[in-house]
């Protein structure tokens, strides 16, 4: 293992040139300086906070120009058979000569030109006899839209039955393993010394430049509401090649609560699956694995290699709250369809860009077509779709996902994640910016699809865990017994409807 | 009132007109064992479609003219299921059956020494109830079906108080289950209740 600062280095130099693949040959890009450090701090309820703006902190690197790809490379697929010589000769034709066979994929990363066009390369490639499909490596990013924090209580829950639902099986068992395909999660104590050097991020109101800080030892710790014995599986990180996902956002952790917080110990909120196993999967960057210099960053390919990785390790339920809008990716398409074709379940928020144009949303927009798939909408507590939450022939079911503009704080769905407060350090501003701590908690309330998502998820695994062992069959019981929203019958807005898990997990009598 | 039910009330009326010095009465106790009409229904709940049933009634006759009223009783446990491009999926939710066919059977008996064969027929009602773990009152079933019944079988003199038979008897009971969603019978089409019974009984009197 390199030193971090080596790596770190080496990481930079690495991206100058444009080297993006050969991910599984490269030694790891940090170096975590103690796996022990204190319990982690819980900071509690944070439901009188006064009201946060939406996601303060500078929506972006400066280093990166907001298109939603990388540059200097491209996904392909080449046909089965296809020599390495004429595969070369392809690539030649739209000015690539390098290519590498990442893990976890059946496709390639191709190396192009910095300034080249990757989504022309791309349908250049596509054309040529050869290729399967060839595309952009499309980022992709969470799915939770910000929140007003003022906790209530769990309305979600009781919102579809769920104490019902209990009844007929309590939380599935250690036996289920739920991939979260996020930014990580917090799972597990570390201390990571880095060197955060001074970087420039753009906002709404200009570009701002944050000073250097140096080494500095920065802390993680495991949710204390999340974390047990045994609870977390192969854990693994495409973000920064390595085996120590952890969540340098929030995002994922708040995801892993609601598919599985521990539940019913007399400490903070419930999950939905609350005896399954979690395998934390990273495939998201946050900005501070930008900061810190994170090699890889959340692309269609990274993701599908995340979700080839959860099942080829033993996940029966996969949440995805991520997506992006833009063209479709085949090779998350094919990601897909291999995690069905494996016996896995896939719960995919829908998306939360409805007031933003209502664009489809990928990889979401597979999931009408994918028997085992599921997109997954938001409603509030109000029961009516959330403001935010995307419309098209590709939602299936709905879930609770928060609605605080009707709702206000108590409309958000409640978890344990980090406090914000000492993650989005820049929000002070570049005068009062500090380094992150990730192991200081807090009960918050996000609102997006992403929220919604993990309910399926969670049900998912107890409907796997009833019996229900085909990820088809999973979605066609939670279509069945789905409570109808809006328009009679499937429509646009929520799918089948409200999941109804106590529903299906009765499942059907001989007379009732 | 179904066709079944009115032909047996008129069989109860036609006895009395039997010389009350030729009248017989008789119990009898019987054990079976029933394949139900309903064959998807059952095995996806209970994993198979038949099973042993027990019962018992009372028989008022002559030399070759009889009228019985007999109950059965069949009850077993199975799970609750769902169903998905004809894959069963049983759950972890104990589901358990309890069928009870009360019979009323107008039958003949053929003159003979030892055997004796019989016939007949009647309606048949259907006592049908279905519980679940958890469920609420309003998602169990308790309900009553009516069909009619056929049967046929032979009976030996055992002693001047006691006899034994065998026979044969097929029921329907063609609409049974409903219409609920959550019905496997509804979703495979079948409304049938009744089902084919072989059964041996002991008959005490005379």
């Amino acid at each position: 293992m390199f030193r971090s600062k080596t790596a770190g280095v080496l990481a930079i130099v690495a991206l100058a040139i444009g080297v993006v693949a050969a991910q599984d040959s490269t030694p790891g890009f940090r170096t975590f300086i103690s796996d022990r450090t204190p319990p982690g701090i819980d900071n509690g309820l944070r439901d009188k906070d006064a009201p946060r703006p939406p996601r303060p902190y500078p929506t972006d690197l400066s280093s990166r120009d907001g298109a939603p790809y990388l540059h200097g490379s491209i996904a392909v697929k080449f046909r089965p058979g296809t020599a390495p010589a004429a595969q070369q000769i392809m690539i030649g034709r739209v000015g690539a000569s390098s290519m590498d066979a990442p893990s976890y994929a059946d496709f390639n990363i191709v190396t192009i030109d910095e300034g080249a066009d990757p989504e022309a390369a791309a349908a250049a490639l596509a054309e040529q006899p050869d290729v399967e499909y060839a595309q952009a490596r499309y980022l992709v990013h969470p799915m939770f839209v910000p929140n007003d924090p003022l906790y209530v209580q769990q309305w979600n829950f009781p919102a579809i039955d769920m104490e019902r639902a209990w009844d007929l099986n309590p939380g599935a068992t250690s036996s289920i393993v739920v991939a979260v395909i996020d930014s990580g999660v917090a799972y597990r104590s570390l201390v990571l010394r880095r060197n955060i050097p001074s970087w420039r991020a753009s906002t709404g109101t200009g570009v701002f430049t944050f000073p250097a800080l140096g080494v500095v030892d920065i802390p993680f710790a495991a949710a204390p509401d999340l974390a047990g014995p045994d609870r977390f599986v192969a854990p693994r990180d495409f973000i920064w090649n390595d085996t120590d996902p952890v969540d340098m956002d929030g995002h994922g952790t708040h995801v892993t609560g609601t598919i599985g917080e521990l539940t019913n110990n007399s400490v903070g909120v419930a999950g939905m699956a609350f005896n399954v196993r979690i395998m934390p999967v990273k495939v998201i960057d946050s900005l501070w694995d930008d900061i810190l210099g994170s090699p890889f960053q959340g692309t269609d390919d990274v993701v599908a290699r995340g979700v080839r990785y959860a099942v080829d390790n033993g996940a029966k339920v996969l949440n995805m709250s991520i997506g992006r809008s833009g063209p479709p990716s085949p090779l998350l398409q094919e990601a897909l369809i291999y995690a069905t074709q494996h016996g896995a379940f896939v719960s995919i928020a829908a998306g939360n860009d409805f007031e933003q144009g209502n664009p489809t949303e990928w990889p979401a927009a597979y999931a009408n077509s994918i028997q085992g798939v599921v997109a997954v909408g938001a409603m509030g507590r109000d029961r009516q779709r959330a403001y935010y939450s995307t419309t098209g022939p590709f939602v299936e079911l709905t879930a609770p996902g928060g609605n605080q503009r009707t709702g206000g704080t108590a409309g958000g769905i409640f978890q344990q994640t980090y406090d914000l407060g000492f993650v989005e350090t820049y929000a002070l501003g570049p005068a009062r910016y500090t380094a992150p701590r990730f192991d200081v908690f807090a009960y918050l309330p996000f609102q997006g699809t992403s929220m919604a998502a993990p309910h399926v998820s969670g049900f998912a695994a107890l409907l796997m865990q009833q019996g229900i062992t085909s990820p088809a069959a999973i979605e066609a019981a939670m279509e069945k017994f789905a409570t109808d929203l809006g328009p009679s019958g499937r429509d646009d807005q929520y799918g089948y409807g409200l999941i109804n898990p106590r529903a299906s997990l009765r499942g059907m009598g001989l007379a009732q | 009132m179904t066709r079944a039910a009115i032909v047996g009330i008129a069989l109860v009326l036609l006895v009395p007109s039997v010389s009350a010095a030729q009248m017989t009465f008789r119990g009898f106790g019987e054990a079976g064992f029933t394949v139900f009409n309903a064959t998807q229904s059952f095995k996806a709940i209970l994993g198979k479609s038949s099973g042993p049933v027990f019962g018992g009634g009372v028989e008022l006759g002559e030399r070759q003219f009889f009228l019985s009223f007999g109950a059965q009783r069949f009850r077993r446990d199975g799970h609750r299921v769902f169903v998905f491009e004809n894959q069963v999926f049983q759950l972890n939710v104990k589901d358990t059956i309890t069928v009870t066919p009360i019979d009323l059977t107008f039958g003949y008996r053929l003159r003979s020494r030892g055997l004796v064969p019989y016939f007949g027929g009647g309606p048949t009602w259907y006592r049908y109830v279905e519980t679940s773990e958890h469920a609420t009152e309003n998602e169990d079933v308790k309900a009553t079906y009516t069909g009619y019944h056929l049967l046929a079988g032979a009976e030996v003199p055992l002693r001047r108080w006691l006899a034994a038979a065998v026979d044969a008897q097929w029921a329907a009971a063609p609409n049974a289950f409903g219409d609920s969603p959550t019905s496997v019978a509804s979703l495979y089409g079948e409304h049938d209740l009744g089902g084919f019974t072989l059964r041996a009984r002991i008959i005490v009197g005379r």
